[in-house]
């Protein structure tokens, strides 16, 4: 339970070997390659350029855009069957630094293509439709469309917006040789086909175009003859495309059945690439060596050492130095390990400072068991995750998610014994609805949490009793520890008597009463040592004895614990109240099934996210707050990193 | 029927415990279906730009949801106690004005805490949108909030539990 020491790793190695040794690094996922710390003016003249990794970054990337474009292209037609359940597939490393990834990469290639191709012909097709659909109006009208021109006249088509004034235009018209026809209207145009003689031709167009005349767009490229005709001209280059498009698509299924995987493994050696190029821009290099520093966890030493052995590289591994940014690995026994990331999603400790999370697994499992205290609840809860664990194969950070879930639900198990809930107060509701019993069994092993709401607040409020006066005991111990043992006992140590005097006072009001002015008068005495003035000094030491007011809040801030597993006791009860109001009859088993099963998902769904919610952010504030050094850097080692794939 | 026969009438105890129930369940749900709502039009801004993080988004929205369950906890623990699911009660008036009281914290608070929750939920939205794995953060500055809606519910639903008639 404590934070994982660090070496600090600086190695010399060959300037050919620098590629080989960074992928083997990252094989062995335990070292982080930091920012180089070794220049100093000695060697500072005989550097080469820091290496220049920009190009070689950007082709990656291009690369990388290119596989994703692949991916996403061949998804939408991938019809294998892929389920949660199946395993991650395996893929080696070596193989694609061993030239397999240009082979895949044709692939990637390839699919682009494909994916080029079906685009253009899904854009001839709209654009056939489009003209298509603009000879539907003039079909079954026996008129040549443009172009069909006799030796004195002339033809057009077009339309007119419906609310163009007619008579003015037709009076227009009337002097002209030239004749209109109505082909059709509908809510916005008026179709027209305007037959003149040559001379007076465009005359007549301008009549019209002044009334906004719009010429129909599919007379230029309809020099066939009738509309129909080119109509059906049209529709035929249309199935033909639609034929060549399911061929096309058929092609790209079968090669998203073929090559998907690998493109998606692909993608992940690439991202993998990208970590190596990433470390690489951290070296330095020379003519003809590269100078590596990093950081590597302790007890990775001899491995890390065993490989560098194998290169011929020099190193040395140091312990870091005081003022140094080390970056922090937690590294807890197997069950508390599985708490880590409620700490690390709130904040990691300092290097060599303290980790809380073994201390605060055991709180968080209590609490959240006193929360969401009900046998049926807590058994979904474990049978789901152990479910989760064994069947969906999940990475190692989700797998500690569900352990500790299981954990908890364990508590909630041990909760609902003790306090009556199965599904609320299912078994009585059963007797009471189906079976008019009327005097229903006692449930709880302890006491009913429902019927003494008063018993679960004086419990909420003593588990988080001792939960605070913990927080203050490791604050002590740390301040102990890096021997400032006075302000341990005048800032802490006082607090600690303080509450004992108020605890012991229920059982012994004189002792009780005595701790507890020893531990004011401490704090009056202790607390204005930092100021100058003497005045100040009795001011700063009576007002310190104010902040009982914040502990008091954080202590009724626990009462949290008894609205929360009230509400979801409540809640079942309603819900097993309801399920049950149809009596014993057929009906009334129908209703209970989907009431029952509707009614708990959605109290167990809403409660769960509660619970997880509240119960963190106890140890947050009312826990972490008194005591935790926060501000560490995690450690992010070189790994194999993949979405798709499990690289080895 | 003279006008304090009328009253009487209407103001009987079930009534107002009736009332009372109404006002719970009525204000919570409205802060939380407000609540709800705002944190509802920051993920869908969100999402458009990265619909894999709906399950973050979701979770988040789901927060000011909690106050109308409290609210209707607090309803249904009083629909229970005036007998409205079996057995005959008959409250008087001042039974039926303790009831009344006893929904007000959770009412109003749940309408108030529901918004506010709401509000910090969609920042939330904004933190999770611009960085990964921020989302733990986001959840428990709106659960600061809730913690409020909890202790309202707290003294709406003790006096209820105690209440004998």
């Amino acid at each position: 339970m404590a934070v994982a020491q660090m070496k600090k790793l600086s190695v010399v190695a060959l300037e050919k070997d620098t590629q080989r040794l960074i992928a083997a690094l990252q094989k062995l996922q335990c070292v982080e390659i930091s920012e180089n710390t070794f220049i100093n003016a000695q060697i500072e003249g005989t550097l080469a350029q820091t290496a220049d990794i920009s190009k070689e970054m950007g082709e990656l990337l291009s690369q990388i855009a290119a596989a994703r474009r692949a991916m996403e292209f061949l998804t939408a037609y991938d019809t294998g069957k892929h389920s949660l359940f199946d395993p991650p597939m395996e893929a080696s490393i070596d193989d694609f630094d061993s030239g397999l990834d240009t082979i895949v990469m044709d692939e990637v290639k390839a699919a682009n293509a494909l994916a080029a191709q079906i685009a253009q012909v899904e854009g001839k097709i709209v654009q056939l439709e489009g003209e298509y659909s603009a000879y539907q109006p003039w079909l079954g009208e026996k008129i040549a469309l443009p172009g069909g021109r006799t030796a004195c006249t002339r033809y057009l088509c077009g339309t007119l917006p419906i609310n163009a004034d007619m008579t003015a235009i037709d009076e227009k018209l009337a002097d002209l040789a030239c004749e209109t026809w109505e082909v059709y209207t509908d809510k916005t145009v008026r179709a027209l086909l305007l037959i003149a003689h040559k001379e007076d031709f465009n005359s007549a167009r301008k009549v019209l175009a002044a009334g906004g005349f719009a010429v129909c767009p599919v007379q230029a490229s309809a020099e066939k003859g009738f509309s129909a005709g080119a109509a059906d001209q049209c529709m035929q280059q249309i199935r033909k495309s639609r034929q060549e498009l399911e061929k096309l698509k058929q092609a790209a299924k079968e090669m998203a059945g073929a090559r998907l995987q690998d493109i998606q493994t692909l993608y992940d050696v690439f991202l993998t690439r990208q970590d190596r190029l990433y470390a690489k821009s951290r070296t330095i290099e020379t003519e003809k060596t590269v100078l590596i520093s990093g950081w590597v966890p302790s007890r990775e030493k001899n491995k890390t050492q065993a490989l560098l052995e194998k290169y011929g590289a020099a190193y040395c591994f140091t312990d870091p130095g005081e003022d140094e940014d080390v970056p922090v690995l937690l590294a807890n026994r197997p069950v508390a390990r599985n708490f880590e990331s409620v700490l690390s999603m709130y904040a990691l400790p300092k290097y060599g400072r303290f980790d809380p999370t073994a201390i605060m697994s055991v709180f968080y499992t209590i609490i959240f068991g006193l929360m969401f205290a009900d046998v049926g609840y807590g058994a979904i809860l474990v049978i789901g995750c152990l479910a989760a664990l064994k069947l969906l194969h999940p990475s190692e950070g989700m797998r500690q998610f569900f352990k500790m879930f299981a954990i908890c639900g364990v508590s909630c198990i041990i909760g609902g014994i003790m306090f009556g809930g199965y599904f609320g107060d299912l078994p009585v509701a059963l007797m009471e609805g189906f079976g008019g019993r009327e005097d229903p069994p006692v449930l709880a092993v302890w006491f009913d949490m429902v019927e003494e709401p008063i018993m679960m607040l004086v419990l909420s409020l003593g588990v988080g009793a001792v939960h605070m006066v913990t927080a203050f005991i490791i604050k002590f111990i740390i301040l102990v520890r890096d021997g400032h043992v006075f302000d341990a006992i005048a800032d802490v140590g006082s607090w600690l008597i303080l509450f004992a005097g108020i605890g012991v006072y229920f059982l012994q009001p004189t002792v009780g009463l005595i701790l507890a002015i020893l531990g004011a008068v401490m704090l009056i005495c202790t607390q204005g040592r930092h100021e100058k003035n003497g005045i100040m000094k009795v001011l700063k030491g009576i007002m310190s004895l104010y902040d009982i007011v914040g502990y008091l809040s954080d202590l009724l801030s626990y009462s949290r614990i008894l609205a929360l597993s009230l509400a979801s006791a409540v809640i079942a009860s309603v819900m097993n109240l309801l399920s049950t109001m149809g009596g014993p009859t057929v009906g009334g088993i129908i209703l209970f099934v989907i009431v029952f099963l509707l009614g708990h998902v959605i109290n167990f769904l809403v409660n769960i996210l509660g619970t997880y919610v509240h119960t963190s952010r106890l140890q947050y504030i009312e826990f972490f707050g008194k005591f935790y050094e926060s501000g560490g850097r995690a450690f992010t080692p070189m790994e194999l990193k993949s979405k798709y794939v499990h690289l080895k | 029927m003279t006008f304090t026969e009328f009253l009487t009438a209407i103001f009987t105890g079930q009534n107002l415990a009736l009332l009372g129930a109404a006002l719970a369940a009525t204000f919570a749900c409205i802060g939380s279906a407000k609540g709800v709502g705002i944190v509802g039009e920051a993920a869908s801004g969100m999402l458009a730009d990265d619909p894999s993080k709906f399950g973050q988004a979701l979770l988040l929205q789901a927060l000011p949801g909690t106050q109308g369950i409290y609210g209707l906890v607090t309803a249904f623990l009083i629909l229970m106690k005036i007998g409205l699911f079996g057995g005959e009660i008959t409250l008087d008036f001042a039974q039926g004005m303790y009831l009344l009281a006893a929904s007000l914290p959770i009412a109003i608070v749940g309408y108030f805490s529901g918004i506010a929750q709401g509000r910090v939920a969609a920042a939330g939205i904004g933190l999770v949108s611009r960085r990964d794995g921020q989302v733990v953060k986001a959840i428990t500055s709106a659960a600061l909030v809730e913690t409020y809606a909890i202790f309202a519910l707290l003294v709406s639903m003790l006096p209820v539990l105690f209440f004998n008639p």
